[in-house]
């Protein structure tokens, strides 16, 4: 990525300026009388908010008067963008998946579609490992940990198990 | 009674099959578990403590504290291979353990971070023996001000672990002290940036967000890269060796100590202490300027001054009868159960069973090394699993383990939000460590801080009212030049 100090300045900068001017008057619920402006709930957040600005904006300067490098990364993959963005797109239809239909069935589906695009191409391995871990970890963490994982879709086939 | 019939006694008392089984079952059990991500070294021991209810009082206690012990090691186990420590105090042990096994060198950080756990753990158990009453005392003299000047100077590491990235490292932890503030205020109990959500009231739970910032960055920045042959290293595969051991033994025995004095002042923990110590070791280490990427020397300090914490958390609670954390409070809880009440009095009507409790202790330092041994060679091959196949198995234990901790989903968007954010840090270069040591010492620091000013009515001058807090701050300006003077000086004069 270009100008990583430019942006890194700017995300802080930003951040700070968020908490300061939205995020307290919005979020801090303040007492009806506070003894000491130290005691206050938004004192030590406001702190940290002022202190993100003046780092961020120090940061951007520093790289807006220095000249910017260009830098390659021999490792990176020539699909780089598009992996990351598919892997991306995996982890939000799992995180959504998860919470709609339990832990079991997304996790198979997920694991195997990020092994397949980790480049795994052995589908009996990929099959094993997809089925074996989900299923494993909810047994395990059910009969040993006593913590039910949701099973979803599949409660009603592993009731009584 | 005198020393050497009480000592007969707790012999006599301690010397039974069960006894010796339990000690040991407890470490593997800990071991294990600690190894898991999302399985938390407390959730072990709360698991566990229905079962000693119908043991003798002495077996069910040892139990509890071998796997307590055996916690605190597994917990490295995971944060060397797989960068998802399972403690915030493991978290520091990453730091360094998980370059390390990315190098192939997973037995040797393993190897190291054991033998500096095992001796961190005897040096806090002879120091729980025969000092318990005076490091009580010395952990009462600790109120809020002087542990606010202790978490201000141990919060010098963030400098340390930026790198060269000094400026963006001071963004980074404030980025976590900012994170650390969600949640109900502890004086006025009004809500922070929780925006009605109760899932947030309580704050952010550590375990997800450790898991999210440092595993799932790793796992996303994967499937940007091409996958490289590793390259040949002659430790691959080989644990540590004498003069690896020899060269980081000044480090393991500060760390100890270092852990031995935290752990015994209730509420501090064994993150601060693994921090303190790993700052410590990288201020006077030759290496220093390795440290963060793939030292051995940083394992063995952090792990130490985790560890150191094991048998001192202890002090105050047969000292006292005050439970200096979760786990020593579950502890209390079974003490209580087999009529027995931690405190000075324990100590007058028990004592042979204390020193029972004592001998089962150092027993357990023992079978902490054995057990670790043992396993090593077999848990040290996980890092030579293929990533196109270890990544994505750890992305479905992330997610089942964020998601055990709490039993909600929630932990579970955290993780992911997290592993958002941390991806970002990673392409930013905004490293990662002094957010998650802000995060993790930014409510002890806060709490502090504004307790004292509770206590002195707004008097700023009660954070030089002792010489503890002198002590500190001296330590703290002392590290800061230091640190300054390292960055004025070019690399190649230092």
């Amino acid at each position: 990525m270009a100008r990583k100090d430019l942006w890194s300045g700017l995300i802080l900068a930003g951040l700070g300026l968020l908490v300061v001017f939205v995020l307290i008057p919005q979020g801090v619920v303040e007492p009806r009388k506070v003894k000491y402006a130290a005691l206050s709930p938004s004192y030590y957040p406001r702190l940290i908010g002022i202190a993100l600005i003046l780092l961020g904006a120090v940061v951007a300067l520093r790289d807006v008067f220095s000249p910017a490098g260009t830098e390659q990364d021999p490792a990176r993959h020539p699909r780089a963008l598009q992996r990351t963005a598919i892997f991306f797109g995996l982890l939000a239809v799992y995180g959504l998946a998860v919470s709609a239909s339990g832990f079991i069935l997304p996790s198979i589906i997920a694991l195997a579609a990020a092994l397949l695009l980790a480049g795994e191409r052995r589908i009996w391995l990929i099959s094993v490992i997809s089925l074996v871990l989900p299923f494993g970890l909810y047994f395990f963490f059910l009969k040993i940990a006593s913590i039910p994982i949701p099973a979803g879709l599949l409660a009603p086939l592993l009731e009584g198990i | 009674m005198g020393f050497w019939e009480v000592l007969g006694n707790a012999f006599a008392l301690f010397a039974t099959w069960e006894n010796v089984l339990f000690v040991g079952l407890g470490v593997m059990i800990g071991t294990f578990f600690g190894a898991i991500p999302g399985m938390t070294t407390p959730m072990a021991v709360a698991l566990v403590l229905p079962f000693t209810f119908s043991m003798p009082p002495v077996t069910g206690i040892l139990l509890l504290l071998g796997v307590y012990k055996g916690g605190l090691y597994g917990g490295s186990i995971t944060a060397i291979l797989i960068n998802a420590p399972g403690t915030p105090a493991a978290s520091c042990t990453a730091l360094d353990g998980y370059p390390l096994a990315r190098r192939g060198e997973a037995r040797r950080a393993l190897d190291i971070a054991l033998y500096a756990s095992c001796i961190a753990d005897f040096i806090s158990n002879i120091a729980l023996i025969l000092f318990a009453g005076m490091l009580a005392s010395l952990a009462l003299a600790f109120g809020s001000p002087e542990q606010f000047t202790l978490i201000m100077f141990s919060l010098t590491i963030i400098a340390g672990v930026s790198g060269d990235q000094l400026l963006k490292g001071f963004g980074s932890a404030a980025v976590g002290l900012l994170l650390a503030t969600i949640g109900l205020d502890l004086i006025y109990g009004t809500d922070r940036f929780t925006f009605g959500d109760v899932n947030l009231s309580a704050g952010l739970n550590f375990i997800p967000v450790l898991i999210g910032l440092f595993a799932l960055p790793e796992i996303i920045a994967y499937y940007g890269r091409l996958e490289v042959k590793r390259e040949q290293n002659p430790l691959a595969g080989i644990g540590a060796t004498l003069a690896d051991f020899k060269r980081c033994l000044t480090s393991i025995v500060r760390g100890s100590f270092i852990g031995v004095i935290l752990g015994a002042i209730p509420g501090i923990g064994g993150a601060p202490s693994a921090f303190l110590s790993y700052s410590e070791a990288r201020r006077t280490s030759p290496q220093g300027d390795n440290f963060g990427k793939g030292e051995l020397e940083g394992v063995a300090a952090a792990e130490s001054g985790n560890n150191g914490v094991a048998g001192a958390t202890m002090i105050p609670l047969l000292a006292l009868g005050i439970p200096g954390d979760i786990i020593t409070a579950i502890i209390l809880g079974a003490f209580m159960i087999h009529d027995l009440r931690p405190g000075p009095l324990l100590f007058v009507e028990n004592l042979d069973m204390i020193y029972a409790i004592f001998i089962g202790i150092m027993l357990s330092s023992a079978y902490l090394l054995l057990i670790g041994k043992l396993s090593i060679r077999l848990i040290s091959r996980i890092a030579d699993v293929p990533h196109r196949l270890l990544f994505p198995i750890v992305l479905i234990l992330c997610v089942y383990g964020a998601y055990a901790i709490n039993n909600t989903i929630f932990d579970v968007s955290v993780m992911f939000l997290m592993g958002a954010v941390g991806y970002l840090m990673l392409r930013l270069d905004i490293p990662a460590a002094p957010f998650l040591i802000a995060f993790i010492l930014g409510p002890l620091l806060e709490d502090n801080f504004r307790q004292s000013l509770l206590l002195s009515k707004g008097d700023y001058s009660i954070f030089f009212s002792s010489v503890i807090c002198w002590i500190f701050w001296g330590l703290t300006i002392v590290a800061v030049a230091l640190t300054a003077w390292r960055g004025l000086t070019p690399k190649s004069a230092s």
